[in-house]
């Protein structure tokens, strides 16, 4: 079990990013997603359950122990650095051996993820998109790994791969292993977490199941007094782009995407109009339709 | 971070691999071979020749050849900046993840260079040493052989036991100029300044031949190379170079923080 407790962080270098005070607990064995925009809290707080960055107060706590780096604990950044010198079968034996764990034949474990191809090339001359993969492979085919922690396990991901890591996920947490993603997508949040945190600004906003987050928003006005539900529908080439903006806003109640197709609830379509308005210039993308839906009235 | 005990042998095998990396360290293993193909073929010409009482003296002069060219090369080229390749390359963040502590990560590099080092110097000795007894002719010759090789073993196992931290202590933190000038500096200042010390009666005389890494060394192998054993000498010799490895680590440890605190320094401030 994962237990964070009022915990803050700030990043060591970079931008001066902040996540905290955060309190969370994670079951042994599910999957939880923490759902934000790189700025908003996730990955920082992954780096601290992988023992990458020290907290600044509270606690993070992986099983009965501090949250540290060990051969239990499989952490794939999303810049993850690996030894450009290495081909890549040698890495995965030698990071086999570090971590104390019986050998398989690389083929075999780059076999799982669909990119047994890459084995015999050197890390440092990889795609981006196949060195994540290449990581990927690492966490999740760890026989002693118990804590998988992926920071946008699905985006920049070598196509081969991007397909099967949802399955290898479902399969290790049904093998009791801990897996906990930090992205920014929604659509990868349900794909990938039972459970599903919403970061904002550094601290915990909503919490969701992924049965919750399926659910087509509701437009029965059940919000509150006085206001209804309303559901906005955006059609862009920049979805996922304007996904991100619009998930650290929160004049929105739920915000997920599908393809071209980016869907917010909230209960003020005018401040909606005005974030969505806003969230188009920074994320610099042009809309192709823009629609709200529900309301008192239930009219579009 | 989690204890490494239990990995140890995969942590030094990760060091011996990470130590014979790259051109120069090929370059030293090659001359490795030539040195013990050389010697080898020596000692098979001086047998025929008939001066066997020269086939003694190979696995000795094997053993400073290769511990001197080939050892000091390998040496030089798995520990230049050996901490900051470790960091730009991703060999610090490969060990950190996995819960690897810097002093474990240390124990790797160092003894994986030791074990590179004895294998090198200890195992070539070794080869000479047997194709020497080999070709000796005659009980005694092949005993005096047989033991100056078992000495020259020794020096090639305490040369790269000693070697290996003294190697990464001046070389890892320093640029490749620096390092050199500071090996340089630590393998011969110390015989200067025990020249000068024995003059002024400062170091008991028997004590000036250890004073320095290659006179300790020598003197290792002076102690049990033929005829005789001499226990007093190579009791000198270990200390000596027992003071050196400690001193050397302290060293390491200090550089690596070093190291890492000016890596820190030079990452942009948010």
């Amino acid at each position: 079990m994962i237990t964070v407790s009022e915990l803050t962080a700030r990043a060591a270098r970079g931008p001066r990013l902040t996540v905290g005070p955060v309190t969370l607990t994670v079951e042994a064995g599910t999957k939880t997603a923490l759902v934000g925009k790189p700025d908003a809290g996730p990955p920082l707080l992954l780096a601290v359950l992988a023992g990458a960055l020290a907290p600044r107060s509270g606690s993070a706590r992986v099983g009965d122990a501090p949250a540290s780096a060990g051969p239990a604990v499989a952490y794939v950044p999303y810049d993850a650095q690996l030894p450009g010198f290495l081909r890549v079968a040698d890495y995965l034996d030698v990071a086999a051996r570090v971590r104390g764990e019986p050998r398989v034949p690389p083929q075999e474990r780059l076999a799982v993820l669909g990119v047994a191809a890459l084995a015999d090339r050197r890390i440092g001359r990889l795609a981006t998109p196949e060195a994540r993969a290449v990581a990927l492979v690492e966490a999740l085919t760890s026989a002693r790994a118990r804590v998988l922690l992926l920071e946008e396990p699905l985006a920049d991901v070598d196509p081969r791969a991007v397909g099967r890591v949802q399955g290898l996920v479902d399969e290790r947490a049904r093998a009791g292993v801990t897996v906990v993603v930090s992205t920014a997508s929604h659509a990868d949040a349900r794909a990938l977490g039972d459970a599903l945190v919403f970061f904002h600004d550094g601290k915990v906003a909503g919490r969701a199941t992924r049965d919750d987050a399926w659910q087509p928003p509701r437009t029965e006005g059940a919000e509150g007094p006085g206001r209804a539900r309303v559901q906005l529908l955006i059609r862009s080439e920049g979805a996922r782009l304007l996904l991100a903006e619009l998930a650290a806003d929160p004049t929105f109640d739920e915000v997920w995407a599908a393809g071209v197709e980016v869907v917010a609830t909230g209960k003020d379509p005018v401040a909606m109009a005005a974030s969505v308005a806003t969230a188009t210039r920074h994320a610099n993308v042009e809309l192709d339709l823009l629609t709200f839906m529900g309301g008192a009235d239930g009219e579009t | 971070m989690v204890s490494s005990g239990s990995r140890g042998p995969s942590l030094v095998a990760l060091g011996f691999f990470l130590a014979r990396r790259g051109f120069t360290a090929l370059v030293g293993l090659s001359l490795a071979v030539a040195n013990v193909v050389g010697f080898g073929g020596l000692a098979f010409y001086l047998a025929r020749r008939g001066r066997l009482e020269a086939l003694a003296s190979l696995p000795l002069l094997a053993s400073t050849a290769l511990a001197f060219a080939a050892g000091v090369l390998v040496a030089f080229a798995a520990s230049t900046r050996v901490f900051r390749r470790d960091e730009d390359e991703g060999v610090r963040a490969l060990l950190a993840a996995r819960g690897v502590s810097t002093a474990a990560y240390l124990a790797a590099r160092v003894s994986g260079l030791a074990v590179l080092l004895a294998v090198l110097v200890g195992g070539g000795s070794a080869l000479v040493g047997l194709v020497a007894t080999l070709a000796a002719r005659g009980r005694t010759t092949a005993l005096h052989t047989a033991q100056a090789s078992l000495a020259a073993i020794a020096f090639g196992v305490a040369f790269a036991i000693v070697f290996a931290p003294v190697a990464i202590a001046t070389l890892g933190a320093r640029s490749r100029a620096g390092g050199y000038l500071a090996l340089l500096g630590v393998l011969v200042l110390p015989e200067l300044l025990c020249d000068l010390a024995g003059a002024s009666a400062i170091v008991p005389q028997r004590w000036l031949d250890v004073c320095s890494i290659p006179g300790a060394l020598l003197a290792v192998r002076t102690a049990l190379a033929p005829v005789g054993v001499d226990p007093f000498m190579l009791g000198r010799g270990l200390i000596a170079l027992g003071v050196v490895v400690i001193g050397a680590l302290l060293v390491v440890t200090t550089e690596l923080a070093s190291s890492r605190r000016a890596r820190i320094a030079e990452r942009p401030r948010p």
